[in-house]
């Protein structure tokens, strides 16, 4: 489940964040600041750009509190800002300029995350290499995979804050599912292969 | 193997904490306002330094009109374009639309070639714009001289 929808927050507190109290504005920050950078850093592989784009959409949560009216859950409402922080962060001609510039300058200017795991089901070499598979991703089918597999927005509402159609968050999706599925296979093969006994004798050898 | 239920597992395990706590996040931001004024007072301090070059160009530069009874120094040089009538050519205008006509030349060529060769179609159009904007120059000075001719 989303992490955005167990964000609880009174209305009291939330109207006095919204007028520029402080402290209110504090407590909010620690509710939203985890799930946010959660989003943004799955979203964006670099860890500066990541830390931007948080503050940025942190200053619009603060800045447009006032006309949030309570419609949708708050977890929703700030997971809508902070997605479409991201896009503006992803459609940037001098963004996309820059990613392209780190993408031919090779996996050096990249700067992969740390997982900062409490307590997984899965075995961790699993969680490794699923998160492995999704960095793999290109921006765009990651960011389809997150928002539909686990922030669990609908085909709809991916199309429409892309400002595309349903059918491309679906094709996007199987695309993206399709990948990681291949990725994970070859990884799994390859441990394995490791662990055969005349392998690891070979590489004890070698 | 579900992806969807392992990634929401994933996401339910990996829990980042925040990159900044508040504190650095309003310091953050105090600098980031501080910074796009300044950004915004350095793009208006630009502008309007361009505006006063611009302006001070326009006042500083006299007004050159013609004056009456003066002598143009145009050099004039007789070139036989046809046996039958010797004409007389302004060297100067002679040479604007030669090097013009030149340069289509050279671009009609350089676009035959790119045709026979299969080049990109967007190679090829910007090519054949080229030429056209080259073509309208050529027009445009052409009629401008010979209302100078007049």
């Amino acid at each position: 489940m989303s992490r955005f929808l167990g964000i609880q927050f009174d209305s009291p507190s939330l109207n006095r964040a919204a007028a520029g109290d402080r402290e209110a504005q504090r407590l909010l920050y620690e509710q939203i600041a985890g799930p946010m950078f959660a989003l943004v850093r799955r979203v964006l592989r670099d860890r500066t750009a990541a830390e931007d784009v948080f503050q940025d959409s942190m200053i619009a949560v603060l800045k447009n509190l006032p006309g949030y009216r309570g419609d949708a859950p708050l977890g929703a409402w700030v997971r809508q800002v902070t997605l479409n922080q991201c896009l503006a962060h992803l459609r940037s001609p001098w963004q996309k300029a820059r990613r392209a510039l780190r993408d031919w300058a090779g996996a050096d200017g990249d700067e992969d995350f740390e997982l900062a795991l409490q307590s997984v089901d899965l075995p961790l070499a699993e969680v490794i290499d699923l998160a492995r598979a999704l960095d793999e991703l290109a921006d765009t089918p990651r960011m389809v995979v997150w928002l539909h597999d686990v922030e669990g927005l609908t085909h709809e509402e991916i199309g429409a804050a892309f400002g595309r159609t349903v059918s491309f968050s679906k094709s996007q999706l199987a695309r993206a599912h399709a990948l990681m599925r291949a990725q994970l296979a070859d990884q799994s093969e390859s441990r394995q292969a490791l662990l055969r006994p005349e392998i690891a004798a070979q590489g004890q050898v070698l | 193997m579900n992806i969807q239920e392992n990634l929401r597992a994933l996401a339910a395990a990996d829990t980042p904490p925040a990159p900044f706590g508040f504190d650095e996040f309003v310091q953050r931001r105090a600098l980031a306002v501080v910074r796009r004024r300044t950004n915004l007072l350095s793009a208006a301090g630009s502008i309007a330094t361009l505006g006063v070059v611009s302006i001070m160009a326009l006042v500083t530069q006299a007004p050159q009109q013609p004056q009456v009874g003066e002598t143009l120094s145009v050099q004039v040089v007789s070139a036989p374009q046809s046996a039958d009538l010797p004409a007389l050519v302004k060297l100067d205008q002679f040479d604007v639309t030669t090097d013009l006509e030149d340069h289509i030349a050279l671009l009609d060529a350089e676009l035959s070639a790119a045709r026979v060769q299969a080049a990109p179609v967007q190679q090829l159009r910007q090519m054949e714009s080229t030429r056209q904007q080259l073509n309208q120059s050529l027009q445009r000075v052409t009629y401008a001289h010979s209302l100078l001719n007049l």
